[in-house]
């Protein structure tokens, strides 16, 4: 391996190092990514943008709840359950570090 | 399928729910009536009854732009979305309507503008409002203002009720697109 490719792995290794290991699940992601536009979602919104069925996305953003990347607001709309979800300071900073470490891995990729 | 390829379609995923959200670019219509009717009338009143038309403007429109704010806040919340900028941004950019008519007033006060005249200013000042919500919110206010902007100064040449048909051409500029209107969304077919 030349010195370059070296670099070029260890470069590589210490971008995967830095993704969050909780944002790698596409759902997880793509929840975080809706939140952080907007001040909070609801479930059924968030099941509709991502596509998912209300089992997954119910045991993916209770993993997010856990790890406090995001909160849950329960009301009642029109006399029915809603729950709303928020993007918390946490859950902000893991996102950002997630994209930064995210892009700089596509960016040491050779094209 | 390498970790590259399952990232690839990770990201993919997520950029496909970024889009499914689409641009919310339709006023629940409900809004679009509201105003659509309140023109209507007060336009109207300022043929018939110029002084009650005084007061539809300066205690109906604030009015109609509180029921605006909270039809649009169940709307967002029955769509599943909330987002308190959305409501702010659209709070200033209709609010500017009120800022303006208050310096109106201060130049009518000053003589500056008198009689049809602080009418015709006060229309084309709401036009331009309307045509930049449909720059940036909206297009669909966009003919709306176009004919706020040309009726306002149309109204010189228009010999009779010349209000009363501007505000119902105004109406319907606002109405029909609630029949025919698509939203990103649906152009997208989802």
């Amino acid at each position: 391996m030349s010195a370059r490719d070296a670099e070029e792995f260890d470069f590589a290794s210490r971008s995967l190092a830095r993704l969050d290991p909780l944002l790698q699940h596409r759902s997880r992601l793509g929840a975080c990514v809706l939140l952080s536009t907007t001040d909070a979602l609801s479930f059924s919104r968030l099941r509709l943008l991502l596509d998912e069925s209300d089992g997954n996305l119910g045991a993916q953003l209770r993993k997010l709840e856990e790890a406090n990347y995001i909160a849950v607001r329960k009301e009642f709309v029109a006399r029915k359950p809603v729950s709303w979800y928020a993007l918390t300071p946490a859950g902000v900073k893991a996102l950002r570090s997630h994209l930064l470490a995210l892009e700089a891995l596509i960016k040491g990729a050779q094209v | 399928m390498t970790q590259t390829d399952q990232m690839q379609q990770d990201l993919k995923f997520v950029r496909d729910a970024v889009a499914r959200r689409g641009i919310l670019d339709r006023t629940p219509q409900a809004i679009a009536w509201l105003w659509a009717i309140f023109i209507l009338l007060s336009f109207a009143l300022l043929d018939f009854r110029f002084s009650a038309a005084m007061w539809m403007f300066a205690v109906g429109a604030p009015l109609c732009g509180i029921v605006s704010f909270l039809i649009g806040r169940n709307v967002a919340r029955h769509e599943g979305e909330f987002d308190h900028r959305v409501g702010f941004t659209c709070a200033l950019h209709w609010g500017t309507i009120f800022l303006a008519m208050i310096a109106l007033c201060f130049l009518a006060a000053a003589g500056r503008v008198s009689g049809q005249g602080i009418g015709q200013v006060a229309t084309l000042v709401v036009g331009v409002v309307y045509f930049l919500a449909g720059v940036h919110f909206d297009r669909r206010w966009m003919t709306s203002g176009l004919l706020l902007m040309a009726g306002a100064a149309a109204i010189s040449w228009i010999p009779h009720y010349p209000w009363t048909s501007l505000g119902a051409v105004v109406c319907l500029a606002l109405i029909l697109p609630t029949f025919f209107g698509k939203t990103v969304n649906e152009r997208q077919g989802r």
